[in-house]
C-alpha cells in the first residue's frame, strides 16, 4: 500500500480550499506528481463508503477529477482519468472502486472504456460502471455495454439494457 | 354527481360544449361553508413525511378528497391515514404507480425527495392527473424538460409549490416581456439558508424495517443506507438534491424568473464563489453564484455566510424613450396569473407552469453546477447546454438507476 508522501499529506491539509487560485495551485502541484500520486490518494480514500480518515483524500481525488475536466486541459484529464482507472483494476474494495467509477463519470474518456467494461460482470460495481460508460458515450462505451448485455441476467441484465438505449439515444 | 367514477375534472372536459358554469353548483346556493360536490377535487398524497401533508393544504384547493397517500416508510403511511385530510375512504399505497393506476383521482401532490420529483411528475402527466409538485421541481435539467414536455402533451395542469410570482409585480413583467429592454443593469439579490451535508459520515447501519430503501433510492445511485442521508436530510446531497440553494432557491427565483420575463429563457452566464472542491456526495459551503441574463440583468443568489461578499454594483435602470413607452402603453397589461385551483376548473395553465418551474430551477442546478466544477460556465437557454464545457455538460443529464428513466 502507497503511504503519503510528506508534500502530498501538506497538500491534504489545505483542502478544501477558500479561494479558487489557491486551489489551483495545490492541483497543479499534485499533478506534477503524476499517477503515483494519485495512486497514495485513492489508497487513503479507504475501503469502506464513510471511512472518516479518507474525507480529505476524497475531496482531493474529487477535486483532481473536476479539476482536470476543465475546458483545455486534456493532457491533464487523460493523466486523471487513466490513474483512476488502473485503479480499478488493483485490489480495492467494491466501495472505493465505485467512488471511483463516480469519478470516471466525470471525467473518463473512451480510454477508460476497457477498464470499466471488466466491472459490468459485478453485481455491486455493474451499476457505477455503467452509469460512468454511459456518460462517457460514444461507440467504443455503446460496445462494451452491448458486449456485457448479452451475457447479463437479473438487475445487471436491466441495468445495461438501459444503459444500452441511454447511449444508443444520445 | 358523485366523483367516484367519473370524476368532476373529467366531467369539464367532457361536456366541452356545456356552459362550465351550468356545471356547477355554486357555493352561495349551498349556504356558508358548504362546499359543492362539483367543486370537490379528489387527490393522492405521494410522499407524506416532512412537508407532505403542508404541502397537500399548500395546493389551495379548498378541501379536495385524499383518496390515497403514499409513502415508502410504513411509519409515514400511518400519519397520513391518521391527517386531518384522511377520512375512511384514504387508503395507503407504498409504490406510486398504484395510485396512478386509479380512475377516481384527479389531483397527484408530490412531496417527496426531489431525486423523484421527475418520475412521478411524468408518470402522473402520463395518467392524466393534474400535479401539484414541491419545490425544488427536479434533481438535475434534463429532468425538468422531459416534465414540461409530458405536461405539454398529456393537457395536465402543473402548479410548482412555491407562489412568490403571484405577487409579483406585473408592470415590470410587462416591460420586460415587451421587447422593448434591449440591455439592463438591474441586479436582483437573495439570499438562502446556508447548511451543508456532512462529510464525515461513518459506515451506515440496515435500513429500518418499515422503510422500503431501495424505492426511497429509487433513481439515485445506490449507496449504504445511513440514517442521516434520509428523511429531510437527503437535501445535503447531491445525489438526491441541491442542498438549500436548489431548496429554497427556488422560491426566491421563482418571482425573479416572472417578474424579468424569463419563464422561456435562463442565464447565459454563471459564476460561482464557493468552496473548492465540493464533497463529492455532501454539500459545502459557498458564498454566491451570479446569474447573468441576455439582456444584462443579474439575479444573484447568496448565503451571506461564507468566503468573500458579492459586492458588484447595479448597472443603469432601463428607461425607454417617448416613442417606446407609447408602444409599451399600447400594449394589454399581463393577465393575472391563475391559481391551481382556477386552473385545474378552466384548464387554463397555472401560474407556476411546468416549463417556468423549469426554467427556475434550471438557472439553481447551474448554480451548483458552477460550484461543484469550480468555474464560471456559459449557458444555451434554447439548446439547454452548456457551452464548451463537456464536463460541466454532464451533470444536465445524469444517468439514472435501472429500471428508473426519463
Amino acid at each position: 500500500m502507497s503511504e503519503l508522501s510528506p508534500e502530498v499529506a501538506a497538500v491534504l491539509e489545505t483542502l478544501p480550499c477558500d479561494e479558487y487560485a489557491t486551489a489551483e495551485k495545490l492541483f497543479e502541484q499534485l499533478l506534477t506528481g503524476g499517477p503515483d500520486v494519485i495512486r497514495q490518494l485513492v489508497v487513503a480514500v479507504g475501503p469502506k463508503f464513510g471511512d472518516a480518515g479518507g474525507v480529505k483524500p476524497k475531496y482531493a481525488v474529487h477535486g483532481l477529477t473536476v479539476y482536470a475536466g476543465r475546458p483545455g486541459a486534456d493532457g491533464q484529464r487523460r493523466l486523471v482519468a487513466g490513474a483512476l482507472a488502473k485503479e480499478l483494476g488493483a485490489e480495492h474494495s467494491d466501495e472505493l472502486k465505485a467512488f471511483l467509477c463516480r469519478q470516471l463519470q466525470l471525467c473518463g474518456t473512451a480510454g477508460e472504456v476497457p477498464a470499466l467494461a471488466g466491472l459490468l460482470k459485478s453485481d455491486r460495481l455493474c451499476e457505477p460502471a455503467a452509469q460512468a460508460l454511459q456518460a462517457i458515450g460514444g461507440n467504443a462505451a455503446l460496445k462494451a455495454l452491448r458486449g456485457a448485455q448479452e451475457k447479463a441476467d437479473g438487475d445487471r441484465k436491466r441495468t445495461l439494457d438501459q444503459a444500452v438505449e441511454f447511449v444508443s439515444n444520445q | 354527481m358523485t366523483t367516484s367514477h367519473f370524476t368532476r375534472r373529467r366531467f369539464l372536459g367532457a361536456s366541452a360544449a356545456v356552459a362550465v358554469g351550468a356545471a356547477i353548483i355554486p357555493r352561495h346556493v349551498l349556504g356558508a361553508g358548504q362546499q359543492p360536490p362539483s367543486e370537490t377535487v379528489t387527490g393522492a398524497l405521494i410522499g407524506v413525511g416532512g412537508r407532505g401533508l403542508g404541502s397537500w393544504g399548500a395546493m389551495g384547493l379548498g378541501n379536495p378528497r385524499m383518496l390515497a397517500v403514499c409513502d415508502i416508510d410504513d411509519e409515514h403511511i400511518a400519519k397520513g391515514l391518521k391527517s386531518p385530510h384522511a377520512s375512511p375512504e384514504t387508503k395507503g399505497y407504498k409504490d406510486f404507480r398504484h395510485v396512478m393506476d386509479r380512475k377516481d383521482i384527479d389531483v397527484i401532490c408530490i412531496a417527496t425527495p426531489p431525486h423523484w420529483h421527475a418520475l412521478q411528475c411524468i408518470a402522473a402527466a402520463q395518467a392524466g392527473k393534474d400535479i401539484f409538485c414541491e419545490k425544488p421541481m427536479t434533481k438535475f435539467i434534463a429532468e425538468g424538460r422531459a416534465v414540461a414536455d409530458a405536461v405539454a402533451k398529456h393537457k395536465v395542469i402543473f402548479q410548482i409549490g412555491t407562489f412568490g410570482r403571484f405577487k409579483s409585480d406585473r408592470a415590470v413583467h410587462k416591460l420586460y416581456g415587451s421587447g422593448l429592454v434591449k440591455e439592463s443593469g438591474v441586479l436582483v439579490r437573495a439570499t438562502v439558508p446556508l447548511r451543508v451535508g456532512r462529510t464525515d459520515l461513518e459506515e451506515g447501519t440496515p435500513a429500518p424495517p418499515e422503510l422500503d430503501y431501495d424505492m426511497w433510492l429509487g433513481p439515485a445511485p445506490f449507496k449504504p443506507y445511513h440514517p442521516l442521508r434520509v428523511h429531510y436530510n437527503n437535501r445535503f446531497y447531491w445525489d438526491y438534491e441541491g442542498g438549500d440553494l436548489t431548496n429554497f432557491g427556488h422560491h426566491r427565483i421563482d418571482p425573479f424568473n416572472y417578474q424579468y420575463a424569463k419563464d422561456d429563457t435562463g442565464p447565459v452566464e454563471i459564476e460561482p464563489h464557493g468552496q473548492f472542491p465540493q464533497h463529492p456526495d455532501a454539500v459545502g459551503p459557498w458564498g454566491w453564484v451570479e446569474l447573468k441574463y441576455a439582456d444584462g440583468v443579474r439575479f444573484v443568489v447568496e448565503t451571506g455566510k461564507w468566503g468573500t461578499p458579492y459586492d458588484r454594483p447595479a448597472g443603469k435602470t432601463p428607461s425607454l424613450t417617448p416613442e417606446d413607452q407609447e408602444k409599451l402603453d399600447a400594449m394589454p397589461d399581463p393577465e393575472p396569473l391563475v391559481s391551481f385551483r382556477d386552473a385545474i376548473r378552466t384548464r387554463q395553465q397555472a401560474g407556476g407552469h411546468a416549463e417556468a418551474a423549469h426554467r427556475s430551477v434550471t438557472a439553481l442546478h447551474l448554480a451548483n453546477i458552477a460550484l461543484r466544477v469550480g468555474r464560471k460556465l456559459r449557458w444555451d437557454p434554447a439548446a439547454e447546454q452548456i457551452v464548451g464545457d463537456e464536463q460541466a455538460n454532464r451533470f444536465v443529464n445524469i444517468p439514472m438507476r435501472a429500471p428508473w428513466r426519463l
